[in-house]
């Protein structure tokens, strides 16, 4: 008995340890994981976690505008598409350096974003996401028939983007570690915003929006930097995006990615930017392994598991994994 | 005057809610709006506190004209309420609460940059928390409490945001007779530094503590005055009181 004690003891203690250090131990892992040698890294899982990265960006400023301040935006590949858009754009006629492309995204979108937000903004709920629906589905046509940028067919013949300090971007190891630093930053600065004086607002404006006013505190201009916030990652992943395929399509702008992008947010758990990022993760993951025999079909997967989340663990995996481990406690 | 209206109305479609007010308030005094359900107390609250615009009419905050202005504006002048229907953040601890509201009167309230940790506003949370009996309290989360305290967590809010004039919609409604008696304490030790203006619906709770009352009928002032004049006045007690 006394020695199941002390396993159980020193059991608890790990976890305690993985705990606390989970984050860590998941970005050891993953600036290793191109270095392990042999079969395991093969082209296709880096490609992946490239993707995983990049919508993992779009996710974590969607999570500070639906998670934190419930905005619940349905037309957020608006400025994933933008990002993308520019990015090919200003790498194809300007410069083939992401930097320029990134810069150019940034602009484009936070002034988009301005503009589209403050529009949006005045209205909740449902309204709020058929305005931004509606928005993004003005984009998607748009691209759907411009010529300069190949209407519908898309665009190609984006240059290897470059990234100076005689870094080789279109290498794509090179890019995975380029695009996990990016969501390593895009984390960091989304954690303090969150933790920022903005952020206890944000919160209590989703829990009671008529007390924060009364409190003193301009909701509207909370939800619009909230939501300019949000534009601009959305717009750095796009450019990623860009760069990375050197190819941009009209599905950049698709209100379906609007819908996953939502989806990657509630399965994951919205509010925890973590939570995001894992769902953007088994989203894309799963994607990707049901859709090679599934084909369009694995949607329907998505949709049971997004009806299992919703009816089961409203607050996703990360609210399913801290009631595992608080029983455990 | 620290806050006048005058000739302020209020209809919503055909309804006449408020009519032609004209009320003033001086500082530093405890006056209380009563009047029987439907009077337009709540609405008179609501419309000085920017909830909605007046339809005609203007108000006056400090000599300023706020008619029409935003809530958040008006709180920010030092014209703070409270809610008749408990309104706080129930997801949030108590003490949460009472530091949100404290971060409401800084310069870098909604700094993307300053951590919400670093205003050290622990110590002025916790001086409102004492003061009105939360302290032991504070970590839980604000949906736990019980009504009345939830009441109480809602004035201390207010206090947080240091009100030139205070507004309470009837920080008594739906407490115990014992829960009443405190809150009624509370408020007389709240107004010994901040100018009050209470709506109650029952005429006996103010009687003691206000140094005014005026009472409203169907949108009209009908009485003003002392709780000794107004307990006189004959249309007070046909109207207010159901006395022939």
């Amino acid at each position: 008995m006394a020695s199941g004690r002390v396993d159980q003891g020193s059991m608890m203690g790990w976890l305690a340890f993985l705990k606390k250090y989970s984050g860590w131990i998941v970005l050891v892992c993953l600036i290793l994981f191109p270095l392990s040698a042999g079969t395991l890294v093969s082209g296709f899982y880096i490609s992946l976690f490239i993707r995983i990265f990049i919508f993992g960006l779009v996710l974590l400023g969607f999570d500070i505008l639906m998670g934190y301040g419930g905005l619940a935006s349905f037309g957020h590949a608006m400025f994933f598409g933008t990002g993308a858009y520019v990015t090919a754009i200003l790498m194809k006629y300007v410069s083939p350096s992401i930097w320029v492309g990134m810069g150019g995204s940034i602009v484009a979108c936070a002034l988009g974003g301005l503009v589209i937000g403050y529009l949006c903004i005045r209205s909740r709920g449902l309204y709020f996401a058929f305005l931004t629906f509606a928005f993004s589905q003005f984009f998607f046509l748009f691209f759907n028939s411009w010529s300069f940028v190949g209407a519908a067919d898309g665009m190609a013949g984006i240059p290897k983007p470059t990234v100076g300090f005689g870094i080789d971007l279109g290498n794509r190891i090179v890019f995975y570690y380029f695009s996990l630093g990016m969501l390593v930053v895009g984390y960091g600065v989304a954690r303090h915003v969150v933790n920022s004086a903005f952020g206890r607002v944000l919160v209590g404006i989703r829990q009671n929006e008529e007390r924060i006013a009364f409190l003193g505190f301009n909701v509207q201009r909370c939800m619009l930097v909230a939501f300019l916030l949000s534009s601009i990652y959305g717009g750095v992943a796009g450019c990623l995006f860009a760069g990375y395929q050197s190819f941009v399509s009209p599905a950049v702008y698709h209100w379906g990615l609007s819908g996953e992008i939502m989806i990657m947010d509630l399965l994951g758990g919205m509010g925890t930017l973590i939570g995001p990022l894992i769902g953007t993760a088994f989203v894309i993951y799963l994607g990707d392994f049901l859709s090679s025999w599934m084909h369009e079909t694995w949607l329907m997967v998505l949709g049971a598991l997004y009806v299992i989340a919703i009816l089961f663990s409203p607050d996703g995996i990360m609210g399913l994994m801290k009631r595992i481990t608080h029983r455990g406690t | 005057m620290l806050l006048e209206t005058r000739k302020l109305s209020k209809n919503f479609g055909g309804l006449q809610v408020l009519s032609h007010l004209d009320i003033s308030l001086p500082e530093g005094q405890l006056t209380s709006i009563i009047g029987p359900n439907g009077a337009g107390k709540t609405t008179l609250f609501n419309v000085i506190t920017g909830r909605f615009p007046p339809s005609s009419g203007q108000v006056f905050f400090t000599g300023k004209d706020i008619s029409g202005l935003k809530a958040h504006v008006i709180s920010q002048m030092g014209l703070v309420r409270s809610f008749q229907i408990t309104n706080v953040f129930t997801f949030l601890t108590v003490r949460e609460n009472v530091r949100l509201a404290c971060q409401s009167r800084l310069a870098q309230k909604v700094s993307l940059v300053k951590p919400a940790a670093s205003f050290g506003l622990e110590e002025k949370t916790g001086d409102i928390l004492a003061r009105i009996g939360l302290l032991p309290r504070q970590d839980k989360l604000a949906g736990e409490l019980s009504h009345g305290d939830q009441r109480h967590l809602e004035i201390a809010m207010t206090l947080a945001t240091n009100p030139k004039l205070l507004l309470l919609d009837e920080p008594t409604s739906g407490m115990s007779p014992a829960e009443t008696g405190e809150t009624i304490d509370l408020i007389q030790e709240i107004s010994k530094t901040v100018t009050l203006l209470l709506i109650e619906h029952d005429m006996n709770l103010v009687m003691n503590i206000s140094q005014k009352i005026i009472v409203l009928d169907y949108g009209n002032k009908i009485a003003e005055g002392t709780p000794e004049e107004v307990e006189r006045d004959p249309e007070v007690r046909r109207v207010y009181l159901g006395e022939a």
